[in-house]
């Protein structure tokens, strides 16, 4: 009885997972299959599920004909150097939420609420001319500047609901036998709240890395653009390659699906201890 | 100290814009952007005036309760779903993640492509499955075009609510169900009296999130349909970047954006009240 | 110990400040290109490596921007103060950007002989006397139409019908392709208003623009004749509201389309996407007993107030309009040449570019006026609702001139 419970229950499982991945995933095969079609297959009708031909070229010629491996690079410096910074100026911010009886969470959240209610389109023009101000136009400044600083309360917020689940005790043991503030830190919190900071800097990545707006208004020289920037213009005026803009998609989307999964594990554990537990 | 770089940093790049471009609602400005003189609340009334603002913003907030509903709903299934122990369950909790992954300008395109009424995959798929011999040009009609960006927008969300409910439910120990059963609680029982209590501050934080995510997607609608068939995908987020961008007028432009900011804001802290109650 | 993370952390940061300032003694140049995008090509690269040769104290910078994001970006720079020394806009911008008191007058850099080497029609940016932008290229619209399966192109809108009825149910293809999403630019309306004899606006005594015209008896019936294509005769493409220019010509290019109208670049794309279709080109279709018309559009290049090194850009000016620069930059745009040396080029002299150069005389511009965004979007939308069958012609386009002389007049 039981294993028959067991197995319909499994199907089930297996039925609602396959028809979730189906919906969920469709528009990627999409992608996957219209880059690797000829244009003239692309313009078929009917059109095909799999390119009669399969077409390995078009990988090819987008490196050839668009700085691809230049978008990816830029995207991949700013959005590291985003999550780095990002870490370095969330941690301590963190810890002084969590520890020092600041009463800074509920700010910060409020914070992090109030830079959401902003889309980046509503201030980009204050924000342009900021950055013109400061010369930082058409660098990679601008966009990091930016962007970790849009990131931030975010990974603060999330960071000090880890640091609440790291107890006290263990710090004031450690304080006791001597160790500063900052070696409490180092450590004892960022060991243990470890799987929170994985998430916290993940979350920080992919936001960075799927950026457009701000790339699109302080970038204007082709070989400084991100990705996301780089493949939106392949949308031109009089026609859009699309068996090109597939490509580019395929190759920008597959470092994150590998990130994704290394980390995914984590990210799940990290969002229970956190965002959760709160 | 420890907190000094973190809002300083904040307070240029994020508070510096957000005043500056509340304080322009109440100036009259020029086509280049610049404040030309104080005219206090006559923005306000002369947008109020427009009778497209009021159905823009009527039109964003049905679009942000029914996405917001749609990906709760989604989101909280898929993440009861993945909570269950079966084999594979890690690989499809990654497949299932990966539409968070893709940068969002470049999804909406493949969406635009699969939706295309001529070549796109989406209408040869339900013409092959039999549901429909003659499918809607979807990006072609007002109505069908709206249900096609949500369809996008909740698509591009529903990881994120799966992943959070996900976490949510692993926080929830095993002990409570086991004591349920022993007392002989059903499914449904256990789900509402357990699992949604325990929840409950993941899905507030989620959707109260999702609500300013989707009020504000810009993105979606401004790369399928740019508002169009005639006005009737934009939001109030397009509308004002049309208004800023295209008609240079600078001052409404500003004006929607406090609008959204007081949409916003109220709603959050409706929804803030329930988040600390609960907490 | 804390201390010595804030001092890396504050290094770091003054360094990538740092960088950002490192500047070189070479006068810069911004200049600001639209992709006009017929074909991969390196004609901005080659100007811009040229001119440095010639002038090695001058770094310019090409900066290429896609036309559906240009308008925007420019704007943005402007506002924000980052305006390039040069920029190629849409003519149609340049009174925008004038009303932004933005641009700088060109008669007083440049001489008298090189002003008059264009064609004069191509000298549209000319507002209050004052010339405020070079043509850089020049179209005018033609009917493109499948050779193979269309004998004789039609000439009038009766023919038009005719042509494309029998070549929808011989073949099973597209009659004629309409779009009814928005785009940069107001197509097709346009080529069947001027077709049918319309314009958009009154003519005052002064040369300004009056009252909204479009929606006339000429404005109504090339709407109305453009919904009896969709849903009369049903010889378009069924999903016009899906579709922009671009997407037409895709169609086209696929071979699901008959016949298309567009402009020179097209027969660029066609030679390079579609080398084994047969087309052919034609004058644009008028209405019966309406003298045949079409749209010319200039692209114009403009220099900002803002600039610093006008000297130099006056240099790139006059250098970018050497024969051989235009004769390249045509050629790789299929664009029609704006200055009269390049027009008397023997690559010109050849049939399919008779029909653009005859069509000439008889073509008329977009209305010059700063509001024409505005106007645009708001007759896109009436477009839209007649193509949909939301509203009547005349009731779509009524609306549409209340509006527009509304918005014009605050």
């Amino acid at each position: 009885m039981g294993s028959i419970r067991k197995t319909g229950q499994a199907v089930a499982f297996y039925g609602i997972s396959a028809v979730s991945l189906f919906l969920l995933l469709f528009p990627f095969f999409v992608m996957l299959s219209t880059s690797l079609k000829q244009v003239g297959e692309v313009y078929s009708t009917p059109p095909t599920w799999i390119p009669k031909v399969v077409y390995w070229k078009n990988y090819i010629e987008i490196w050839q004909q668009y700085p691809i491996g230049r978008y990816i690079s830029n995207s991949f410096f700013i959005a590291v150097t985003c999550t780095i910074l990002n870490g370095l100026l969330a941690v301590p911010a963190a810890y002084a939420v969590s520890r020092l009886r600041f009463a800074g969470r509920k700010m910060f959240m409020y914070m992090f609420l109030v830079v959401q209610m902003f889309s980046p389109v509503i201030i980009i023009m204050p924000l342009f001319k900021l950055m013109a101000v400061w010369g930082l136009l058409d660098t990679y400044q601008s966009l990091i500047i930016t962007n970790t600083v849009f990131t931030l309360s975010f990974s603060i917020w999330m960071l000090s609901s880890y640091f609440n689940n790291v107890p006290v005790d263990i710090e004031q043991a450690a304080l006791i036998d001597g160790c500063s503030r900052v070696q409490t830190i180092t450590k004892i919190l960022i060991p243990i709240a470890a799987p929170g900071i994985v998430t916290t800097a993940i979350y920080t990545f992919i936001s960075v890395w799927n950026e457009f707006m701000f790339a699109l208004t302080f970038i204007s020289r082709a070989e400084m653009r991100p990705l996301t920037v780089g493949l939106y213009n392949f949308i031109r005026l009089w026609t859009i390659n699309w068996h090109h803009l597939m490509t580019g998609a395929v190759i920008g989307i597959v470092p994150i699906v590998i990130l994704f999964m290394i980390a995914e594990r984590n990210l799940v554990k990290g969002l229970a201890a956190g965002a959760v537990k709160s | 100290m420890l907190m000094a770089p973190a809002l300083l940093a904040m307070a240029a790049i994020v508070f510096y814009p957000v005043i500056s471009t509340l304080l322009s609602s109440f100036f009259e400005m020029n086509k280049m952007g610049d404040w030309v003189r104080f005219v206090g609340l006559g923005n306000f009334s002369s947008l109020f005036a427009d009778k497209t603002f009021w159905v823009v913003l009527a039109r964003s907030v049905f679009w942000t309760v029914v996405a917001v509903a749609l990906k709760t709903l989604a989101g909280l299934g898929l993440g009861i779903l993945l909570n269950q122990d079966y084999r594979g369950r890690g690989i499809i909790r990654t497949l299932i993640v990966i539409p968070w992954a893709a940068p969002v300008p470049i999804a909406a395109m493949i969406w635009m492509w699969t939706f295309n009424s001529q070549f796109g995959l989406l209408n040869h798929f339900l013409k092959q499955m039999g549901i429909t011999s003659r499918p809607p040009a979807w990006l072609a009609n007002p109505t069908t075009a709206f249900w096609a960006n949500l369809t996008v927008d909740v698509w591009l969300g529903i990881p994120f609510m799966a992943l959070a409910f996900l976490a949510g439910l692993q926080a929830i120990s095993h002990e409570y169900y086991e004591a349920a059963e022993i007392d002989g609680a059903n499914s449904l029982q256990r789900f509402s009296y357990i699992t949604l209590p325990f929840l409950r501050p993941v899905i507030l934080v989620a959707t109260l999130l999702s609500v300013m995510w989707t009020f504000n997607d810009f993105n979606v609608i401004y790369i399928i349909t740019k508002g169009g068939p005639m006005n009737t995908t934009d939001i109030l987020v397009t509308y004002l970047y049309k208004t800023a961008f295209l008609f240079l007028d600078f001052s409404h432009a500003s004006v929607m954006a406090f609008i959204t900011f007081i949409v916003l804001l109220v709603f959050s802290l409706a929804y803030a009240r329930l988040y600390f109650k609960e907490g | 110990m804390m201390k010595s993370k804030w001092v890396v952390l504050l290094a770091a940061l003054c360094l990538v400040f740092a960088l950002a300032v490192s500047a070189s003694a070479k006068t810069k140049l911004r200049v600001v290109w639209m992709d006009y995008d017929a074909r991969f090509n390196t004609v901005y690269q080659t100007m811009e490596q040229d001119f440095e040769k010639e002038n090695p104290d001058i770094d310019v910078e090409t900066i290429i921007l896609p036309w559906n994001e240009g308008h925007d970006r420019l704007v943005t720079w402007i506002a924000g103060r980052q305006a390039p020394d040069i920029a190629n806009t849409g003519t149609r911008w340049v009174l925008e950007f004038n009303d932004m008191g933005v641009l700088e007058p060109l008669d007083k850099w440049l001489s008298p002989e090189f002003i008059k080497g264009f064609y004069p029609g191509a000298l549209e940016a000319r507002i209050k006397g004052k010339l405020y932008g070079l043509p850089v290229a020049m179209s005018a619209r033609t009917l493109f139409y499948r050779s193979d399966l269309i004998s004789k192109p039609p000439a009038t809108w009766s023919e038009l019908v005719k042509v494309a009825q029998d070549v929808t149910s011989k073949h099973k293809i597209y009659g004629i392709g309409l779009s009814g999403k928005k785009f940069v630019e107001l197509t097709e309306f346009v080529y069947y208003l001027y077709g049918n004899g319309g314009s958009f606006f009154e003519m005052e005594p002064d040369g300004s623009y009056g009252k909204a015209k479009f929606n006339d008896k000429a404005g109504v019936e090339a709407l109305q004749f453009m919904v009896d294509l969709v849903h009369k005769y049903k010889v378009t493409e069924p999903n016009v509201t899906e579709n922009d220019r671009g997407s037409l010509q895709d169609l086209f290019i696929a071979g699901k389309l008959a016949m298309v109208e567009t402009g020179p670049w097209f027969a660029a794309m066609l030679q390079e996407r579609a080398p084994n279709l047969k087309w052919g080109v034609a004058p644009m279709p008028h209405n019966d007993g309406k003298p045949q018309s079409t749209l010319m559009v200039t692209d114009s290049i403009v220099m900002f107030k803002s600039s610093k090194n006008k000297e130099a850009a006056v240099k790139y000016l006059n250098f970018i309009y050497r024969d051989k620069y235009r004769l390249e930059f045509n050629k790789a745009f299929g664009m029609l040449p704006v200055r009269a040396s390049v027009g008397a080029m023997s690559y010109f002299q050849t049939p399919y570019y008779k029909v653009y150069i005859d069509q000439l005389p008889r073509a008329k511009g977009w209305p010059l006026m700063s509001e024409w965004s505005k106007v645009e979007d708001v007759l896109w939308d009436a477009v839209g609702a007649a193509l949909l069958k939301i509203k009547s012609p005349k009731q779509a386009l009524d609306e549409a001139a209340k509006e527009v002389d509304a918005y014009r007049k605050k």
